[in-house]
């Protein structure tokens, strides 16, 4: 054990002391049309660690690079990636770039990482996937960014659990269908293994890949629907410090009835980030505070988060990042409503319940090029997660603490001209202490190999396979074999044609092996001999572009699930989870966007038609809806940009009749389709020189009563005003 | 085209035409006719768009007169006792089944409950004895119900332990179960059962 330890501190004694013979690079990046400075545009030292972004002023630095020969690669989303090859870099000189980029006629260049675990170009992508970039983030007000993942494309949220093309419906926060991941690592709950989307930092994320249809081939359980990785902002070379407050207020409700609270409701929120360099380390430190009274009874948060990351730059080749992040939060629990009548009070069975809950994720990162072809990287993760949920009123307490430790190793590389494999081995283990699940352990392991193949000047084809081994406790050890193919072929600049099959699986969750309660008198008891949930996916679809004018997606795709796990009645009149439900999911989406004025106005229409069907009960399937529609509209005049987002969700055909007949919730079957608008003016001052934005977003415009869970009315008509900074 | 001076210590790079201006002209040129014509329809779009979200605007989604609960379709009634109770009565419900449940086992029976088509009540409460009688109130989706009845849970197995105490309608001269018919937002009264324990109706179940 001792060598090991020894030669990597060896590795970075080496790293950090050999003296080595450095220059630096240094330059500004603007737009070769309109001679303008590109705010954000990435430059990359190729097969290196070493890379920077442009300041608001256009202007990069990279220090400390040794002396040598590079590909330098400039890319920003909208404009064509610029490769520099053959820059020298000299002992003690600095080498100036002065770079105009070139608008993109494909505007779809934005890099990923999702989709095959390395960077990409998304029209390189033969799978449906969306992105929701920092500037989305910032003008929507996100706090949490399960709201941003509401504008997503073929994605329906209900309440905090996400649903990508019907592959969920709602099963109480237990077990998602959706891997959530952060900077490419699971961030599910060890014991319910359901998504936290509240512990994430959103004002310190990047931006969000959305990867849609089953990808266990590469990211193995709860991968079944699809994949969330939420990447967060890369440590500047620069010393900055942002802040943003907000402050909103919830209207009144629509209803005299429902006029609970004689106070206005208030939300509020305080965040700030600072980002320094300390030689070859940079460092983020980030916190913020956020309260709301909430809308309706018993529904108020409180909330903190601590953010810390640092990025040591080993060498040129080499690079260690850690990051951490708390929260701790404690709220009301709202859990269903008393009647419609009565729509925003609380059920007079949950008046007085809070949850307590802390959730700390830490993660480190080594990341190395071994040579030109090669590179790997070594990632690990812990996260805590510890929720308490008790009443003023009653006796009853329910408490959970779980953790969970993840390492993996992948390896990138470059074969041939013709080859890109990604290899990988990952490892995991849960532990679980509550008095509602017990204490149980959890193992996992995995292998996984992909290859990218260019058959062609237009044809690529990926093919990967995952094998996954989990074992809880004593029960026997679960296997599974993940397969995909894809294709992409592209007729001509302006068209892709694509094709997928995948395999998806979700193990159950302990919570779902050991649940052990009571509920309005009925026993919710352990089911040991449940078995992984599996999936099946198959998609067509073609990319357009219009060039500066705009871009079109269509995408034709069928889910097969088998042994979906939900929660049903035994054979002793009580209630377990177990595989009973077999379903296939056929639909389409189509998703367009349009730019006039030289992008100064920008119209989107997304639609998605799903056919969701229970074919154990020869029904369609429960809390989908069968049409998802939106439009968004964009128009930038100078320094005031103006938006609004409409949405429109069909109403769900079929909800949990035993829920809201045993729970029982009344009126639990009242649901409508949901009309939903939201507005926003953000006044961007960096452009005055100012360093300054401010933003003004109404939410649910038209004061529109739906709800997305039964007995559970969404938020009401409510108004953000943001102010964000920078220095 | 690419400028590029190198000096004793930086090395410059221009980079601010594009390679091919000829065919930058016939692309743009193609794509003005794709702009003008999508900019036609996306007018027309958004002239539609703002009238829809104008009508929307008028729509408040849901409202307290959805409520369900004053317009919640049920019966009620009295329940009789005639007997003396044995000890072994733990639970008493009246259970609405759409048709005549012969032949069916009590586990089949269970099943079609927690299916929901079976629709049972609230509890009655296990506490009285001979020329006891309660009133109940019994909410349940409109339909027609072939066969309503009290049954009671006599042992600890939820599975097995019912049996049927009273039949709604049937009596020694008229040995058929009554139906009921539940119309949309109707509430009927006067449902009303006899139980005598020392003479119970046919059970309906097979062993």
């Amino acid at each position: 054990m001792k060598l090991p330890v020894i030669s990597i501190l060896m590795m970075f004694f080496f790293a950090i002391h050999v003296p080595a013979q450095t220059g630096l690079l240094q330059g500004k990046i603007f737009s070769a049309e309109e001679n303008s400075v590109l705010i954000g545009a990435t430059v990359v030292l190729q097969r290196t660690t070493l890379g920077a972004a442009t300041d608001h002023e256009g202007r990069f630095i990279i220090r400390r690079i040794p002396v040598g020969t590079y590909t330098v690669v400039i890319s920003m989303i909208g404009f064509h990636k610029k490769v520099l090859e053959k820059v020298e870099i000299r002992d003690g000189d600095t080498t100036f770039l002065s770079i105009g980029l070139i608008p993109s006629l494909v505007q779809a260049e934005a890099v990923v990482v999702t989709a095959s675990k390395r960077e990409q170009s998304l029209e390189e992508v033969p799978v449906s996937m969306s992105i929701v970039d920092a500037k989305m983030l910032e003008q929507r007000a996100t706090i949490t960014i399960d709201h941003a993942l509401r504008y997503v494309p073929g994605v329906n949220m209900i309440q905090t659990q996400i649903n990508i093309r019907g592959s969920s419906g709602y099963s109480r926060g237990v077990g998602s269908r959706v891997l959530l991941l952060v900077d490419g690592m699971p961030l599910l709950a060890g014991d319910t293994r359901e998504t936290i989307f509240e512990a994430i930092p959103a004002f310190q994320v990047e931006r969000i890949e959305i990867v849609k249809g089953a990808g266990s081939a590469l990211y193995g359980s709860s991968a079944l629907g699809g994949v969330v990785n939420v990447l967060t902002r890369p440590i500047s070379d620069r010393t900055e410090t942002r802040w943003r407050i907000y402050g909103g207020i919830y209207d009144k409700p629509a209803f005299e009835a429902w006029r609970w609270s004689k106070k206005t409701r208030f939300m509020t929120g305080e965040m700030f980030s600072h980002t320094q360099q300390f030689g070859d380390l940079g460092l983020i430190m980030a916190a913020s505070h956020m309260t709301d009274d909430g809308y309706r009874e018993n529904d108020w948060i409180k909330r903190m988060i601590g953010y810390v990351k640092a990025k040591y730059i080993l060498s040129a080749f080499r690079t260690l990042t850690v990051a951490s992040n708390v929260m701790y939060q404690k709220r009301g629990d709202f859990v269903w409503w008393k009647n419609v009548k009565d729509a925003l009070s609380a059920d007079d069975n949950q008046r007085g319940y809070s949850v307590t809950s802390v959730r700390a994720n830490s993660s480190v990162f080594f990341k190395q090029f071994v040579n030109n072809d090669l590179f790997y990287e070594v990632r690990g993760t812990h996260f805590l997660g510890d929720w308490k949920r008790d009443s003023t009123f009653r006796p009853d307490v329910n408490s959970s603490r779980s953790n969970v430790v993840q390492l993996e190793t992948q390896f990138n590389y470059t074969a041939s001209e013709t080859h890109q494999l990604t290899v990988g081995l990952s490892g995991n283990g849960d532990q679980v202490a509550s008095n509602l699940f017990g204490r149980h352990v959890g193992f996992g392991a995995a292998a996984y190999v992909q290859d990218e193949i260019i058959l062609g000047p237009r044809f690529t084809t990926t093919l990967g396979i995952r094998f996954d081994l989990q074992k809880v406790d004593t029960l026997p050890l679960s296997q599974q074999l993940n397969p995909k193919l894809a294709c992409l072929y592209r007729l001509d600049e302006a068209m892709t044609l694509r094709g997928s099959i995948g395999r998806g699986f979700r193990a159950p969750s302990i919570g779902e092996f050991f649940v052990s309660t009571s509920a309005s008198g009925i026993r919710i008891v352990p089911n040991a001999a449940i078995k992984p949930e599996q999936s099946w996916t198959y998609e067509i679809g073609m990319g357009y572009s219009f060039g500066p004018a705009g871009s079109l997606d269509i995408a034709l795709f069928r889910s097969n699930f088998h042994d979906l796990i939900e929660a049903s009645f035994d054979t002793t009149f009580a209630i377990s989870f177990q595989n009973i439900t077999r379903a296939r999911v056929v639909g389409g989406e189509i998703s367009s966007q349009f730019f006039f004025f030289d992008r100064a106005l920008s119209l989107g229409f997304h639609y998605m038609y799903l056919d969701p069907f229970d074919e154990g009960e020869k029904e369609v399937l429960r809390f989908r809806s069968r049409h998802l529609g939106s439009v968004n509209l964009s128009c930038e005049y100078s320094f005031v940009t103006f938006g609004t987002d409409f949405r429109y969700v069909s109403r769900i055909e079929r909800i949990d009749e035993n829920l809201v007949r045993l729970a029982p919730i009344h009126d639990g079957e009242v649901r409508v389709p949901i009309y939903l608008l939201d507005a926003r003016v953000n006044v961007n001052l960096f452009t005055l020189g100012i360093p300054m934005r401010v933003g003004f977003n109404v939410n649910n415009l038209l004061g529109y009563n739906y709800v997305e869970l039964i007995g559970n009315v969404a938020p009401l008509r409510h108004f953000v005003l943001s102010v964000e900074g920078l220095f | 085209m690419t400028d590029s001076r190198k000096t004793n210590s930086v090395i410059v790079h221009k980079i601010y035409e594009i390679d091919n201006p000829e065919r930058e002209t016939e692309v743009c040129v193609d794509i003005r006719g794709i702009v003008c014509q999508f900019y036609c329809h996306m007018k027309n779009s958004l002239f539609i768009l703002l009238c829809v979200v104008f009508l929307l605007g008028c729509d408040k989604g849901i409202s307290p007169n959805d409520s369900l609960v004053d317009r919640k379709p049920g019966f009620a009634g009295s329940v009789a006792f005639v007997s003396s109770w044995p000890s072994n009565v733990l639970e008493m419900r009246i259970v609405a089944v759409p048709y005549y449940p012969v032949d069916s086992t009590v586990s089949e029976l269970i099943g079609k409950f927690l299916n929901g088509v079976i629709k049972s009540s609230d509890p009655l409460s296990v506490i009285g004895d001979s020329g006891s009688v309660q009133q109940y109130t019994f909410f349940l989706d409109p339909g027609n119900y072939e066969y309503v009845a009290i049954v009671q849970r006599y042992g600890q197995n939820y599975y097995t332990d019912w049996r049927v105490i009273s039949i709604y309608g049937y009596t020694a001269e008229h040995p058929t179960p009554k139906q009921v018919t539940v119309q949309p937002f109707q509430f009927i009264t006067g449902i009303d059962f006899t139980v005598d324990f020392n003479n119970l109706p046919p059970q309906p179940f097979k062993p």
